[in-house]
Order: C-alpha cells, then structure tokens, then sequence
C-alpha cells in the first residue's frame, strides 16, 4: 500500500516538475524560433555572471524566462477599483489549476516494474515485492473525459477575469473568449470521436497500447494513419482553445489591449500567461498520446521492438524506461514547436470568421470524419 | 452514520437549501440556479444508490437527469432574459400579475 | 495501513461533503448573482469530487463536463450580460422569507426522520461499473432512453431558436 502512494507522489512531482519547467522553457522556445523563422537574432540581453569573475553566461538567451519570472515577482501589485474584488482574485487560479489537473490522466511512460528497475539494490526491490505500476497518476478507465472536462473549467476563469474588471475592453474580450472556448472545445470533442470508435476505448494508457502494432505491414499503427483527418482538426481545434494566434481574438494585441486581462498586473497576469503556455505543453502531450503514439518510439512497446517482418528485439527494463520518459518529452517539445511555429506564421482571424469557422466549417468536418469512419468500420469488421 | 446515509442526508439537505432559495430570493436567475442546485441533489442521491446494484440502470437514469437539466436550462434562461426585456427588472415581485 | 486508508477516504467524504453544503449555504446568503454562481460552481465541483470518490469517475467528468463547463458558462455569460442597476441586486429576500425557511426546516427534518436508521447499511466497495459496460448497456439495452434523449435535446435546440427569434420580432 505505501509502496503505491511513494509511487504516485513520485510521478506527482515529475509531472509538477515538467509542467512548470515546460511553461518557462516554452517562453525561450517561442522567442528563440520566431527569431530564428524571421532571420534575427532573438532577445540575447539577459545574463548571469558568474560572482568574482567578468564572465557573463547569455547562454542563448535562456535567462530571460527567469528575468521574465523575476520581474513579475518584484513587480508592484497595482490593485485596480475593480468591480467585484473576490473574482478578480480568483480567476487567474480557475485559469490555472485545471491545466495542471488534465496531466493527471495523461500516461508519460509504459509499465514500471520498480523490482526489476533497482535490482542492483536488493532491498528496495525487495520492499517493492512483484508490482508493476503504470506510469500514469491516476489510471482510469474514462481518461479522455476527464481531459475534456478539465479543460472546460477554464472558461469560467477566463470569463470572471474579464467580467471583474470594471472595464469595457476587458468585458468584451471576456464574451469573446467565452464563445470562442465554449465552441472549439465541442468541435476538439467530435474530432476524436472517430478515433475512439477505431481503438474501443477512452483509456489513454489502452490508446497508446494499441497503437504499437503495426499498419498495413511497414506503418507504425499510429493514430495519425488511422485518422489524418481528425489529427488536422483537433490540433486547430485546440490552438484555438488555447487562445494562440491565429485565433487569438480575446487577447488580441492591437484590438482590446490586453483582451480579459488588461486590468491584472505582476503575478496575476504572469499566472495568465504560464498557464497559456503550459496549455501549449498539454495540447502537445493528447496529441501525442493520441495522434504519435504516445511514449513509444515507432514499432516499440514495453517489452522492446517489434519490427516489420517479424524481427524482435528485446531490451532491459531500465533502456526502455529512460527511452520511454525521454521520447515522451521530445515528441511533446516537437508538437509545441510546431504550435509556436503556427502562431508565428499566421495572420489573425476576425471575430465572426472564428465563430463561423467553428460551427460552419469544422463541426460540419468533423462529423462528415466520424460518418467516414463509422463507415470504415462497419466494412472492414 | 454510515457513508450511505451521510450521503442521503447531504442529497436531501442540498434539496432542501434549493427548495429554500426558490422560495425566499428575489432575483430570477437565482432562482433557476437554486433548481438547478435540486436537480444536482436528485441526482446525487440517484448516483449514491445506483452505486449499491450491479446493474447499470442507475447510470443510464443519471445520465437522463443531465442532459434534462441541460436541455432545461437551454430554455428556462432564453425565457427570462425575454421577460426581462419586457419588465426590464429580474425581481420576482415584478412579475406579479396574477396576484390579487 | 488498509484501515487507515479508509479513515482517509471517510474523512474525504466528510470534508467534500460539508464544503458542498457551504457551497450551497453561500447560495442562500450572497447578494449578488455572479457570486451565487460562483458559488454553484463550487458545489458542483465537490459534488463531482464525491462522486469520484465512490468510485463511478465517469460520472463525476459528465458532472464537470456538463454541469461546469456547460451549464454554469451558459448561466454566468447571462448575469455577465444583465444590467446591474437592477433593484433585484439590491434586494436580497422576498415577503416569505420566515415561513419559508420554517418550511424548509420542518421538510428536511421530517424526510430525515424517515432517512435515518440505527443499523449500518455499508456502502459497496467493489468495482463499481466502468464506462464500456454503461456505454454497451445504453445504446444496446437502454436504447429507447437513448432515442429519447436526442429527441429531447433537438427538441431544446428548436424551441431555443425559437424563443430567440420572438424575441426579435417584438422589437422589429
């Protein structure tokens, strides 16, 4: 029994560890690739220098993630008259824990068998006895879900952020970020919904499983061959339920200010933006694990590689853990640069364009999808 | 008192903090929230039992009850953001037409 | 170890349980509609939290998913958009406040007298149903309810419109 809870609040921490260290790397990552994609040099201004000595480490700009953090600490917490003082406080907190939760569900590795991870150490394998640990929080059978409602209650932060404010611009964005959230998150649900119907199972840990067999002889069973399709439409659905350019609307720059949060200054603004970029980290973790496979690497499962032709190769349990955690986190770093790539390419739609957008281009889309797959099934069974 | 109990207790002090709003606040939308408050008791009280059978009936029903209270709410607010624009007040006493 | 899990998990059940009721409390006694709202976000929360805790997680993300973030943006965008000047947000009660908290009193006191029992009926703490049996069982066994269920909501979609568009007409 505490063998289970020493588990879990290890993974608690890692994930804890990798969220926040996502959202701060992903602030140097969204510079340093718009600098790079527009032939510049990026921000390279913040240094540390190492004490007693001249030497300043830039390190590539890293630092200003930590200037960025620091300067929102230090920063003077403006208290605005604002309209109602309990929701302005609030919201940046409905905006941020949930964003937290989502990952809870989320498996970032296969089955860890802590006996035969430690057997150089005798004792701890023998505390951990014969059990085998998904690695994964919470392991329940209706993950995508849980996904799915999480990322609702985000709404509501957003709305009471701009609603609080006594200010007509940021009640605007507030609307705006309401239906633009409420409509994407309908469309981001129907565009999996094939994809549910092809592998049987909300499960998250069962749909990365599934897709370690092979396709057509030669391809990985991955979920972005079964589906491109919905694979297209749930990465736009859920940049636009992020708020990112190009559906950025409720905080658009050169429109409302600073959209719902013009009003919040320091750390509260700061909570706004982490949790946006945190969301660019989760967004890129479900299209992993539902679209690329997840933790596993092509043709891989828990127990090694299991090739096209029927060739295996069979791997200790610590290679394919390690090689399980580290594809994890670059698969999620490839689809949140593929995301900042996004923003930093396109123009921003109007209003009305991204309502309509949603309702008469992508709903219809994503059914005529799930219709295509229903269809597909049916014949192939 | 046993987890059941504890739990029906709750569902029905929960219906009976709603009936209460219903009856004493003045203002229409807190009025619906506080029906909506007893719809959330029925159903917590469905979900306590249907959790002691095997079956999944009970399920089924709780889910019914959701998407009811969806479907409701979809109608009950267009009907008094309407009513508000005729009386151009959300108090109940507004509304009275019928007394007397 | 086993023993002291179940006091944890008593103790959670009792801790979800009186927030949800202050959840509700609050409702009754805050003046201004956002924050009754917000209050009836709450509820719903720790009621999803206890419904996870007995053991249907399911159920507990339909709550979230549709009482959250369906129902409640649905209502909190409305009082976002009414006016605030309104004497109804000044006005707390109405004329029946003490027969009605009398009657409510006396309703919950004479259903809790039939509630309670002096012998304990556990509750089950086997598996409770995953979602492939309920979804198999609704759209195999249930699948009346099922039909219903879409026609109703079809129905809402319709008569919403509906509403909307009279509204419209009254004022040219």
């Amino acid at each position: 029994m505490i063998q289970d809870l020493v588990v879990h609040l290890v993974y608690i921490g890692y994930a804890l560890t990798v969220l926040l260290l996502f959202g701060t790397v992903l602030t140097w990552v969204e510079r340093k690739q718009a600098a790079v994609m527009s032939d510049r040099i990026g921000a390279n201004r913040a240094y540390i220098r190492i004490p007693f000595t001249r030497v300043k480490l830039i390190w590539w700009g890293l630092f200003h993630g930590m200037a960025d953090g620091l300067k929102m600490i230090v920063k003077e917490d403006w208290k605005p008259a604002v309209y109602d003082k309990f929701a302005y406080a609030l919201a940046p907190w409905i905006v941020f824990t949930p964003i937290l939760l989502v990952f809870a569900v989320i498996p970032f590795g296969g089955a860890l068998e802590p006996a035969k991870l430690f057997a150089g150490i005798p004792a701890v394998a023998q505390w951990f006895g014969e059990k085998t640990y998904q690695m994964q929080i919470a392991q329940l059978d209706g993950g995508l879900l849980i996904v799915f409602a999480f990322g609702g209650i985000s709404v509501i932060g957003a709305m009471l952020a701009g609603w609080s404010s006594s200010n007509k611009y940021s009640m605007l964005g507030a609307l705006r970020a309401g239906g633009q959230m409420i409509s994407y998150e309908l469309v981001m649900g129907l565009t999996v919904l094939g994809l549910i119907l092809i592998y049987g199972t909300f499960d998250l840990t069962a749909i990365v499983q599934h897709q370690s067999g092979i396709l057509l002889g030669f391809l990985p069973a991955w979920g972005v061959f079964y589906q491109p399709f919905a694979a297209t439409l749930f990465m736009a659905a859920a940049i636009a339920e992020n708020k990112r350019i190009p559906f950025d609307l409720p905080e658009a720059e050169s429109e409302l200010i600073a959209g719902f949060y013009t009003e919040y200054s320091a750390m509260k603004m700061g909570l706004f933006m982490f949790a946006e970029f945190i969301e660019i980290a989760i967004i890129g973790a479900l299209f992993t694990t539902l679209f690329l496979g997840g933790y596993n690497l092509p043709y891989m499962s828990d127990a090694g590689f299991l090739l096209p032709g029927g060739h295996e190769i069979p791997l200790p349990h610590g290679v394919v853990v390690v090689i399980q955690l580290v594809t994890f986190l670059v698969k999620v770093l490839v689809m949140s640069s593929f995301q900042i790539l996004i923003r930093w390419s396109l123009p921003r739609f109007r209003y009305d364009q991204v309502l309509m957008f949603a309702w008469k281009f992508m709903l219809p889309l994503a059914l005529a999808n799930l219709t295509v797959t229903v269809v597909a099934v049916w014949l192939l069974q | 008192m046993d987890k059941l109990q504890l739990l029906l207790l709750l569902a029905l002090a929960l219906f009976a903090i709603g009936l209460l709003g219903v009856v004493i606040r003045r203002n229409l939308l807190v009025m619906l929230m506080c029906m909506e408050l007893m719809l959330n008791a029925a159903n917590l009280s469905l979900v306590t039992l249907a959790r002691q059978t095997d079956t999944s009936a009970g399920a089924v029903l709780v889910f019914l009850v959701f998407v009811v209270a969806a479907a409701e709410i979809a109608i009950a607010i267009p009907i008094v953001l309407l009513l508000v624009r005729r009386r151009h007040t959300l108090d109940a006493d507004a509304y009275a037409d019928l007394k007397g | 170890m086993e023993a002291l899990l179940q006091e944890f998990d008593t103790l959670l059940l009792y801790v979800f349980a009186g927030l949800s009721l202050a959840g509700a409390i609050a409702m009754l006694v805050l003046q201004h509609p956002m924050r009754v709202a917000m209050a009836l976000v709450a509820t719903m929360i720790w009621l999803g939290a206890i419904y996870g805790l007995v053991g249907v997680h399911f159920i507990a993300a339909f709550q979230i998913l549709i009482y959250v973030s369906a129902v409640m943006v649905f209502i909190i965008y409305v009082i976002m958009l009414l006016d605030v000047r309104d004497m109804a947000y000044t006005r707390r009660y109405a004329g029946l406040l003490i027969p009605g908290a009398i009657a409510a009193v006396v309703f919950f006191g004479v259903l809790a007298a039939t509630l309670w029992r002096t012998v304990e009926v556990p509750l089950t703490t086997t598996a409770a149903f995953g979602i492939g049996q309920f979804a198999v069982d609704f759209l195999q066994q249930y699948w009346l309810q099922f039909e219903v269920t879409s026609v109703l909501l079809v129905a809402a979609v319709v008569a919403a419109i509906a509403v909307v568009k009279a509204g419209g007409k009254d004022h040219g």
